[in-house]
């Protein structure tokens, strides 16, 4: 079931989900515990079941003593789920308009389920409806759940022990051993904890107590296996059989000496027969068809089905080859998709010449997986579950190999074929280590750091050396491609394997060195068990666990992980996908584009892109980062937008002082002169521009505004008047001095109306004429 | 279900894992290349995108820039990108042959470049400088100089690998085998671009089918299918 918890509308297309909760409505009588209530799940599902509850006219039973709960939590400003805790009182309050809902118990009930459970409601009211009725009981409380179970075991009708999954805003249906695996789980953290046991864990741990001692319960443990939870599998140590000893090599720390060149009169070709000998038995082969060459010599596919021949190119045919060769076809080593050497091939001239193996198929690792845009075309419906499948099975080969002391030296993308997650291929097996033979070659970024720099072919490697590479394979096979220490700051490889910076976090510990992009998202996907060991294999920190335990760095020859945890820890993590898929669906792609989703998160989709974003529970964006910042953005220039259209009205036209013309004058400037305390400009830009006086010392304001002009012949007669005349008298002068305090304001106020133009054009024209 | 939304907002960079192999070519485009030559390089070239791109691997390893000195001087024809994003170019003939400030562009894309692959946390194998002339460089002597002794002190720290190669009976060896003291220079036969270039782009898949580090083992014999010693 994906994932959702966006309303009803989501919910049609999950018919599957939808069909229970109708099924369950329709028979079961739905009891839900106050913790269950206050679950920010809770909200979720009360919407998914009010449409269903209101068509079947079903109520739901909840105790009496919740509804204070609830309030008291609402009021409380610590309460993180107030978001959630809102929709679960809106759809009570609801249920409660519609008459769907019941109240059990008394309002003065205890609703701290940490108090006597002898006393609690819900064990005394719950069977009594139970042993009649069909009963859906949801609470969070796994030990209540697991007492309600054993006590309605032999009831007739069904009783079924659910609890609110916070991620999935769905509930889930829990069976007695889950509980009791988890609950023991429980125990154990609580007794471990260095902090003091408070009283509510004390009772618990009471309560635990007493239940082990409960006979049900141990019977059932017991009888059925089944039922106990299906983490608990054979560990790794037990599956390991004795590997009898025909299989298996043993183990030289010298490196063998035999050297030589062994000559051959020639080298078969297609058409040829050879001989093919494992032992004492020998049999004629014909070799049918050249499938390929490469640096070592060439296969040739043979009249053998699923049998080819690897000829050897002169150069290459050495007594070390040779002796290499008998030694592994002296141990019966036989695992499908392994094509170890099984024959020796001679000549016509009973010449060693090569070897026979059977037929590998697919394409290499490092063409359709370790490459993202071929991955996507050789494989379009792989998810994590066949990334981590493919793990599987390549690390159960090298364990098959392991267990035979079987080194294999060179693991690299290249000489390992995939067809499907299950069928896997390994080729080049000639090259692996046996007993005193090395493996004379190596690949880089494959090669553990205290082999660095070293010829491949002096020295014997250990499981040590290759549980490296083993975990850089691994690495790039969950992070398609991308090796462990790709280019991080340093000019080559050797440098940053050496010096162990490894940039990918883990928790709150990281080195400063992010990896760009995707990556970054591919890495907070995995759980958090697998992040823990590749921090521990490649970076030289140690790590701090939920139990503040300290975990060493694992990141030496003696102390790195081994095949079986690898296994065993790839295992547990196909098993866990599942249930990391229903809390974040992405969880399950191979290039996810957004980080993991925490455990008080929640995923949208962005109501504007589509794209999913992660939000805490207590917040409500719809948008993702992205589109948010880019709605606000344009907010702003819409702001801005209506503020230049207001400021570009005009407020008013103003006759310029200067050359007579009208000019606008903007909102904006008026409010820009306004806040400066300023008079509104007299002149129009030009002539402020230009400087063009204003006139205070000669000007005349009522004429120039009356005529239009300064330099019109009426002004100039005035203004000669006014010099010539009037400024030459003391009167004259006072005149002067009151008109210029006035006449400004007048022009101001009145320069524009037709009546002050009226009569002072009248009286000024007079003057002039009696001037002149 | 989540991979459409990548192939759009695809980074060569960052969502590219794959070893990069870049690849400098320095072709010479000057007048004297006019005619058959700068055909038979057109062609070359045009040639060696296309084998690139029929190439899984390659296709997603080679990171190509082309630098050409010729008219309008030594310029960067093509600044480093994977094949992909790549149309053949189309060169003219004409000019003067500045080689040493080409040789000079050529490197200085390929610092960038490098300083881009650091930045993604991208791997590459050790770059390779395809220096292609008819004739000699009569551009600036000081940058001739420059651009020598950059490329020796590179070939000579393994940073990079130079193949020069000369065309025609007029290139000037001395100047060649100045650019790569270890490699004696090559002369193309005759006009065979074609050739070369599909020895260079089977170089790039074998190269990109290797594992970084590696010594990458040449086919010598096959340079003999292109290029012959003076």
């Amino acid at each position: 079931m994906i994932a959702n918890h966006v309303g009803v509308k989501k919910m049609m297309t999950d018919g599957h989900y939808r069909n229970s909760l109708t099924s369950i409505v329709k028979n079961c009588v739905i009891i839900i515990d106050t913790c269950s209530i206050l679950e920010p799940g809770c909200g979720t599902f009360l919407q998914d079941m009010l449409p269903i509850l209101k068509a079947e006219n079903k109520s739901i039973i909840v105790p009496t003593a919740c509804m204070s709960e609830v309030q008291k939590h609402q009021q409380n400003p610590n309460f993180n789920g107030t978001v959630n805790l809102n929709k679960v009182i809106q759809s009570l309050i609801t249920l409660n308009n519609l008459h769907l809902i019941d109240f059990i118990g008394k309002q003065t009930d205890l609703t701290d389920n940490t108090a006597t459970y002898a006393d609690n409601v819900m064990l005394k009211e719950v069977p009594t409806v139970a042993i009649t009725r069909n009963v859906l009981f949801i609470t969070q409380d796994k030990i209540l759940n697991l007492k309600l179970l054993l006590a309605t075991r032999g009831f007739q009708p069904q009783f079924i022990a659910a609890s609110i999954d916070n991620n999935s805003g769905q509930i889930a249906k829990r069976n007695i051993g889950e509980l009791w695996e988890k609950i023991l789980r429980d125990e154990k953290r609580i007794s471990n904890s260095i902090n003091s046991i408070t009283n509510a864990e004390q009772h618990k741990l009471n309560e635990i107590n007493s239940l082990k001692r409960d006979a049900t319960l141990k019977k059932l443990m017991k009888q059925f296996p089944s039922i106990r939870s299906v983490n608990k599998r054979k560990s790794s140590k037990t599956s390991v059989r004795s590997v009898p000893s025909n299989e298996k090599f043993n183990i030289s720390t010298k490196l063998s000496s035999v050297s030589g060149v062994m000559p051959v009169s020639y080298l078969p070709g297609e058409d040829d027969s050879v001989t093919a000998t494992r032992g004492n038995n020998k049999e004629n082969i014909k070799l049918i068809k050249h499938i390929a060459t490469g640096g070592e010599g060439s296969v040739f596919a043979t009249d053998k089905k699923g049998i080819v021949a690897k000829i050897y190119k002169r150069e290459r045919i050495t007594r070390n080859r040779f002796e290499k060769l008998k030694l592994m076809i002296s141990k019966d080593i036989d695992c499908e998709g392994i094509c170890f050497p099984i024959s020796l091939i001679c000549n016509s001239q009973n010449e060693f010449v090569g070897f026979t193996m059977s037929e590998a198929k697919g394409k290499t690792l490092q063409t359709c997986v370790f490459m993202p845009m071929l991955l996507q075309k050789e494989f379009p419906n792989w998810t994590k579950k066949d990334t981590v499948q493919l793990s599987i099975t390549i690390l159960e080969k090298i364990k098959y190999l392991h267990d035979r002391n079987v080194i294999l030296g060179d693991i690299n993308p290249q000489n390992i074929l995939v067809v499907s997650p299950k069928e896997v291929y390994f080729v080049d097996t000639d090259s692996y280590q046996v007993e005193g033979f090395p493996c004379p070659v190596g690949t880089l970024t494959f090669t553990a750091p205290e082999c660095q720099r070293k010829d491949y072919a002096t020295f014997l490697r250990t499981k040590g050396n290759e549980n490296f590479a083993i975990a850089t394979l691994l690495f790039m096979v969950m992070l398609p491609g991308k090796a462990p220490y790709a280019m991080q700051g340093s000019e080559n490889m050797i440098d940053s394997i050496i010096s162990m910076d490894f940039a990918y976090p883990l928790g709150e510990q990281k080195n400063g060195l992010v990896p760009a992009g995707k990556w970054r998202f591919i890495w907070s996907h995995m759980s958090y068990s697998l992040k823990q060991v590749f921090y521990l294999t490649f970076s030289k920190e140690s790590v701090t666990d939920e139990n503040n335990n300290l975990i060493p760095s694992h990141n030496t020859e003696e102390t790195r992980y081994s095949v079986d945890k690898w296994l065993d820890l790839f295992m547990r993590y196909h098993y866990e996908l599942d249930g990391l898929g229903r809390g974040d669906p992405m969880s399950l792609s191979l290039f996810p584009t957004r980080f993991k989703k925490g455990r008080h998160q929640t995923i949208e989709k962005c109501a504007i892109c589509g794209k999913e974003f992660i939000r805490n529970y207590d917040q409500d964006f719809t948008t993702c980062f992205d589109c948010s910042q880019e709605q606000y953005k344009l907010k702003r220039e819409e702001q801005y937008r209506k503020e230049r259209q207001r400021k570009d009205i005009v407020y008013r036209n103003i006759t310029c002082a200067v050359c007579g013309k009208k000019f606008t004058f903007t909102n904006g400037e008026k409010e820009f002169y306004d806040d400066k305390g300023l008079d509104y400009p007299k002149r129009c830009k030009n002539c402020r521009q230009k400087g063009g006086k204003q006139q205070n010392s000669g000007s005349c304001y009522i004429a120039t505004a009356v005529y239009g002009s300064y330099d019109c012949p009426e002004v100039l007669v005035l203004r000669r008047f006014r010099d010539e005349c009037l400024r030459k008298t003391t009167c004259g002068k006072i005149f002067v001095y009151v008109y210029y305090a006035l006449s400004p304001k007048f022009v101001k106020a009145f320069g524009d109306t037709r009546w002050f133009n009226g009569i002072f054009k009248y009286v000024l024209d007079k003057l002039v004429s009696i001037l002149c | 279900m989540y991979e459409e939304e990548n192939l759009i907002e695809f980074d060569e960079l960052v969502d590219n894992p794959t070893t990069r192999v870049p690849v400098c070519l320095c072709l010479d485009t000057s007048g004297s290349m006019d005619g058959d030559p700068i055909d038979e390089l057109n062609k070359g070239v045009s040639m060696f995108y296309s084998a690139i791109r029929d190439d899984d691997i390659a296709k997603y390893a080679a990171d190509i820039c082309i630098a050409t000195f010729g008219s309008g001087g030594a310029r960067l024809d093509q600044d480093f990108a994977g094949v992909e994003d790549l149309q053949a170019p189309y060169f003219s003939a004409g000019g003067m042959t500045p080689m040493g400030e080409a040789v000079n562009i050529a490197l200085d894309a390929l610092e960038r470049r490098k300083e881009e692959f650091k930045n993604s946390g991208v791997d590459y194998f050790q770059p390779w400088l395809v220096l292609m002339t008819d004739g000699e460089p009569n551009g600036n002597a000081l940058e001739l100089e420059r651009a020598i002794q950059r490329t020796a002190e590179a070939v000579k720290n393994k940073k990079l690998t130079v193949f020069p190669i000369g065309i025609g009976s007029d290139a000037d060896l001395n100047v060649l085998k100045k650019f790569s003291p270890g490699r004696t220079p090559l002369k193309l036969k005759g006009l065979n671009f074609k050739q070369f270039f599909e020895w260079l782009s089977q170089s790039v898949s074998r190269t990109s089918q290797s594992s970084p580090g590696e010594t990458i083992k040449l086919d010598l014999d096959g340079i003999k299918g292109w290029g012959e010693l003076y």
